[in-house]
């Protein structure tokens, strides 16, 4: 079919020029990779002092005393070879904390006013049993605003089973009624959250965030040495965060984190977002942290009685189109499960026959037909085909094997995957939402076959009438079924 | 083209006096190929920003082998699309709240950003499904084989075909349809 010719003129006329700022912006650039690339060429003064200094016995001989006596020095200034730890080690060291306790300030305006003001907040997280309380203020945009005559608190806290949710309808008055609704989780669900829970934000998550970050300082704070990281978080987010970091070289402890949020876009001015002044590991929490007792004066939405079950999904359950859980494999490939019915009270047994592992997905009205690592490197796309499928409650669960051609990155320097779906069946079907990403929540790394065992056949005997997992699906079959989708990509 | 092969040369040999001409020549197009995606200046902007900040580091390190046109256009083209629907929008629970990038713009100002000769198209455009967009706009705007196309979308030629077909249909009809009200 051949465009007629007004239709391809028009098109050559669009123009949309790029501002002088963005113009100024890369000649910036360019200039600084130029001068980059100058100093690169400058000589190595240190290899010249080196060559001249093998050039005669007595200087050798000078140059051996030296680096001894250095070394007895540095040994003795440094006691023994004990670790430094960084902001990368710190990142991964709270982990094996049995608790977490995070307290400081939140900064919010106040209406139109640019002046801001701190209001505390606390949370505590305990990492054996997935209790946690988060109590914050609350206010909308970036950074907080809030338009009520003090600002509202939320409080989200989980006994392990529980979750506690406070929060208000749409009102601007402080007298409109806090509500307060539950959410049970199953087994399952608790011990994924143990897994995954994560008192950090989890853009920090992944180490390629902050191999920025650079030390700026050393002080005392609490009768500890501490250094001061710093950096700033630019891929992901919708505006540049800025991060101070207070961490032991000792011991990895994070003791406070101070954050601020570019002012506008593109703007050089930061605003503060919080301080964390207080972070402590290992603290005892208060006796009622953890409670899910409705607070007084609350209008209750469910209780913890009447409250159902949730089935395993990353999001809301009930939407007709959703994420379930994933797992990345030690290869790079990823097992995805997910939901895809737009019409509930239609069955899609007849969708699920006829299919093969490693083979295209059945026809459902939406396919998650592709998985890429966020934030990442251009062009690397994992693939979906279908691997198996289980039902529950007359539902049907897709689970697709994403696997690429190309070496993935590892899985601790991205945040998450993005989504690549798409709706089949010509003008799209109504859903009333599409998964948008996959991780950190619901996802998890294995690395063993007992993980294997554990995690991902686990969720699918959560998400199947007789509680089990297809038999085909197993670690060595899923890894082999890769090696076999990888080839075959390759050979395209 | 003998100067794109020219600029590609030097810019293979990590020469930066070749980044200067390379943008110039190319970064009104992609600014207008990332809006027309995007129908958001401002996030066009960024994706224009990124693209060429990650080309102007990987001077010397990266090595075209294809066209440099293709290859510029095939990284607005990726950028815009994570831009587009990156990342989880569910509410957090976080010390900040802090959301990854999504783009959900209002209703653009047509005009302001295509201008008025063009915005009649541009409004057309907008109306047409994401993916059929893309392939109009890659073929008719920046003159792209449906096979490269297929390439950089990973979908068969048949598929790219299809979309373009049905994509230039409803253009027409909608672009007609203007004219007769």
């Amino acid at each position: 079919m051949r465009p007629s010719d007004n239709i391809r003129k028009s098109f050559k006329e669009l123009h949309v020029p790029t501002s002088s700022k963005l113009d100024e912006k890369i000649y910036e650039e360019i200039s600084r990779a130029s001068e980059k690339k100058r100093n690169s060429r400058a000589p190595n003064p240190q290899a010249n002092i080196w060559r001249i200094i093998m050039k005669s016995e007595i200087t050798k001989l000078a140059a051996v005393v030296v680096m001894i006596a250095g070394a007895i020095i540095g040994l003795h200034r440094f006691g023994d070879a004990s670790p430094a730890y960084g902001i990368t080690e710190a990142l991964e060291l709270w982990k094996n904390a049995e608790t977490v306790h995070i307290k400081g300030w939140k900064f919010l305006r106040k209406g139109d006013d640019p002046q801001l003001q701190k209001f505390p907040f606390e949370i505590w997280h305990e990492n054996k049993s997935g209790r946690f309380k988060y109590w914050l203020p609350d206010g909308r945009g970036r950074p907080p605003v809030y338009t009520t005559e003090t600002p509202r608190y939320r409080l989200h806290v989980s006994d392990g089973q529980y979750i506690m949710e406070t929060g208000y309808r749409h009102s601007d008055s402080n007298s409109a009624p806090p509500l307060v609704m539950f959410t049970k989780l199953s087994p399952f669900e608790q011990r994924l959250r143990i897994r995954t829970m994560n008192p950090f934000p989890p853009y920090m998550a992944n180490l390629n965030q902050v191999k920025g970050f650079t030390k700026v300082g050393r002080e005392q704070i609490k009768n500890k040495t501490v250094d001061i990281w710093q950096g700033v978080i630019t891929s992901g987010v919708p505006r540049f965060i800025k991060k101070k970091v207070w961490l032991s070289p000792e011991t990895g402890e994070i003791v406070r984190i101070l954050t601020w949020i570019n002012a506008e876009k593109d703007s050089i001015r930061w605003v503060a977002l919080s301080d964390a002044d207080t972070i402590e590991y290992n603290a005892v929490p208060p006796a009622s942290c953890f409670s899910t007792n409705p607070p007084a004066g609350h209008k209750q939405m469910n209780t913890k009685e009447t409250v159902v079950e949730r089935e395993l999904a990353d999001g809301n359950p009930d939407c007709k189109f959703h994420s379930c859980i994933g797992f990345t494999l030690k290869d790079g490939s990823v097992i995805y499960g997910w939901h895809a019915n737009n019409k509930p009270e239609e069955s899609q047994a007849h969708l699920f026959t006829d299919l093969e592992p490693g083979g295209p997905f059945p026809n459902l009205p939406a396919k998650v037909t592709g998985l890429k690592p966020f934030p990442g490197e251009e062009g690397i796309i994992l693939a979906g085909r279908h691997l198996t499928f289980t039902r529950k409650k007359g539902r049907f669960y897709e689970w697709g094997i994403y696997v690429s051609d190309e070496n993935t990155p590892e899985r601790n320097t991205f945040w998450t995957y993005e989504v690549i779906s798409k709706y089949n069946f010509g003008p799209r079907p109504f859903f009333d939402g599409r998964p948008g990403s996959l991780g950190p929540e619901h996802e998890l790394t294995i690395h063993s076959e007992q993980e294997f065992d554990i995690w991902v056949r686990g969720a699918m005997a959560e998400l199947s009438d007789d509680g089990k997992a297809p038999d085909y699906v197993t670690y060595e079959n899923v890894l082999q079924l890769t090696e076999k989708i990888r080839n075959s990509l390759q050979e395209k | 083209m003998l100067e794109d092969r020219l600029l590609m040369w030097k810019y293979n040999r990590g020469n930066i006096d070749a980044l200067p001409r390379i943008y110039a020549k190319y970064k009104d197009d992609l600014m207008t190929l990332a809006t027309a995606f995007l129908y958001d200046k401002d996030v066009a902007e960024d994706v224009v920003h990124d693209v060429f900040v990650k080309f102007i580091r990987s001077c010397g390190k990266l090595k075209l082998t294809r066209t440099l046109k293709g290859y510029l256009t095939t990284s607005v083209v990726n950028n815009a699309r994570n831009k587009n629907k990156a990342g989880p929008r569910r509410q957090e629970t976080s010390l900040e709240q802090v959301a990854p990038v999504v783009s959900d713009s209002n209703r653009p100002d047509l005009t302001a950003m295509f201008g008025e000769q063009s915005q009649r198209l541009a409004d057309a455009l907008r109306q047409i499904p994401y993916e059929q967009r893309k392939v109009l706009l890659l073929r008719l705007y920046s003159d792209l084989k449906f096979k490269a196309i297929a390439e950089l979308e990973r979908q068969s030629i048949n598929t790219i075909q299809g979309q373009y077909r049905y994509g230039l249909d409803k253009l027409r009809s909608l672009l007609n349809s203007e004219v007769k009200r």
